[in-house]
């Protein structure tokens, strides 16, 4: 069969990547590079925005799915591609909007800080807004999907019932679109963690403050090969991890589960 | 057929007069249904059966006419007025049932008490007092897609009156059903319907359901009403070509 032997080709060029790294690992002395203070904290500060960065696009990416998909208005398909447009735009060019909106002498970031003394380039408050602001877009195409593809009827029957829009999108929609969350929101948690382009533009290269584990890994690359790759593993681990956890124990619909 | 015995509550009549569209269809129909009084909308597919119950439940607007219960004006197209469906009070059955999947027989039963914010509790065992009223205690922990079709079609109406509704709509409740279920089915509602004082209407293409439930027929086609009155009246004088068809039925 050509088809399993290219099938295995293909595993093979995504396995070896990951086989030569987990080669290349200085196995003895990993716990101590891991347990670094620098190490420490860019993995700290990484799964700290990462997690903050997939609840604001669940808090916001929600909402403006739901629009997207419900509500009909003029000029509907560009406000949606301008929503998913951080999603094919290179990185780095993210990173440039985010400075030429929020920068110190940004449209907005420099009323922010003149009046309010907010300043978001190179904080740790900035890594998770250049988090957000490309990986949203995962949650709110994985959502807009599952509502569009939603039947309309049970929504309906709690109306009839006395539900109110809120109360029905609680108990009846969101249960429905279920597994379109979690997909999404792992997503868009998974770009997050990630995430290196828009961060390092917008943010910096701040140990402590806005180096997260991509950063540092980037950083180290230079000066401490093995920490770049003990750092590299833990992402791996972490991420292969997640995806095996969500396997399709997540992905399938409550109804089909217990059949 | 009008049973005498009921106890009508003045008020609660429903006076409707409906004009609207379903694609280029135009619909114009008036009904008055007295509380107690259970009127089958009969007609062929397409007629605007299913789009009149909408309206009236307000999930599609009007073009032109008033819908009144009792003394609530629901529609008023020359004054705007358009009650949302949530705050109607009226118990809607589908003909897809349409029970909400994620939820137990009992939360589906109670859903209509906790969108109106009664206490878990309370709802709780006014959903319970419905399970046995419907033959459905023991059931109430299943899901749905564990019900056969008539446990699921008992269920569907259950929670429709468990929210004391003001008015009930029933579209097609019996056609989603095998044959043989269906006849249970048919003598099953006309007991749970008989014992109501609020006005209902039911939707059907089968006149045996009109027959074995309604006290007042309508017959719509394309639209229009053709005839209306009770089954020995219409049967007695069939008016159109789909009326004779459907008296066949019997």
């Amino acid at each position: 069969m050509p088809a399993i032997a290219i099938a295995i080709a293909a595993i093979a060029f995504f396995a070896l990547p990951f086989l030569g790294l987990l080669w290349r690992v200085p196995w003895s002395s990993a716990w101590g590079i891991i347990t670094e203070a620098d190490s420490r904290d860019a993995l700290r500060l990484s799964i700290e925005c990462s997690l903050l960065a997939a609840l604001l696009s669940v808090i916001l990416g929600v909402p403006l799915a739901w629009v997207l998909a419900r509500i009909e208005f003029p000029g509907r398909s560009v406000v949606r591609a301008l929503c998913l447009l951080s999603l094919v735009l290179p990185p780095v060019v993210a990173g440039v909007a985010l400075f030429s909106a929020y920068g110190r002498r940004g449209m907005l970031g420099a009323p922010l800080a003149d009046w309010f003394g907010v300043r978001l380039p190179y904080s740790t408050a900035g890594v998770v807004i250049a988090q957000t602001f490309v990986a949203m877009p995962f949650l709110i195409l994985t959502v807009e999907a599952a509502l569009r593809g939603l039947d309309r009827g049970p929504e309906e029957a709690a109306r009839t019932l006395g539900a109110t829009s809120w109360y029905s999108f609680r108990r009846v929609t969101v249960p429905a679109i279920r597994p379109a969350l979690i997909a999404g929101t792992v997503l868009a948690w998974a770009r997050a963690l990630g995430e290196f382009g828009a961060t390092i533009t917008f943010a910096g290269n701040l140990p402590g403050t806005t180096q997260t584990a991509p950063l540092a890994v980037y950083r180290a690359l230079e000066v401490h090969p093995d920490q770049a790759l003990v750092l590299s593993v833990v992402l791996i681990v972490i991420s292969f991890l997640v995806l095996i956890a969500l396997r399709d124990r997540w992905l399938t619909p409550p109804s089909e589960q217990s059949r | 057929m009008t049973d005498t015995t009921k106890q009508p509550i003045a008020g609660t009549s429903l006076n409707a007069h409906l004009g609207l569209h379903v694609g280029a269809l135009p619909i114009e129909v008036e009904l008055h249904i007295d509380p107690s009084s259970i009127t089958a909308i009969v007609g062929p597919n397409g007629a605007g059966k299913t789009t009149l119950l909408r309206a009236l439940a307000g999930l599609i607007p009007l073009d032109a006419g008033r819908v009144v219960l009792g003394d609530r004006v629901f529609d008023d197209v020359a004054t705007a007025v358009h009650v949302p469906t949530e705050q109607r009070r009226i118990g809607m059955v589908f003909q897809s049932q349409r029970l909400f999947s994620n939820l137990s027989v009992q939360e589906n039963i109670a859903f209509g008490q906790r969108a109106r914010r009664v206490p878990r509790n309370e709802a709780r065992n006014i959903a319970e007092h419905w399970l046995q009223r419907f033959g459905l205690a023991g059931l109430g922990s299943r899901l749905p897609h564990e019900l056969s079709g008539g446990q699921a079609q008992r269920v569907a109406l259950a929670r429709a009156l468990a929210t004391d509704p003001a008015l009930l709509l029933l579209d097609e409740p019996l056609s989603a059903l095998d044959a043989e279920t269906r006849a249970a089915m048919r003598t099953e509602l006309r007991e749970h319907l008989g014992n109501l004082t609020i006005p209902t209407i039911l939707v059907t293409h089968d006149i045996a359901d009109a027959r074995a439930i309604a006290d007042e027929i309508v017959v719509l086609e394309s639209g229009r009403i053709t005839q209306r009155g009770e089954l020995a009246e219409i049967a007695a004088d069939p008016r159109s070509d789909y009326v004779r068809e459907l008296l066949r039925g019997l």
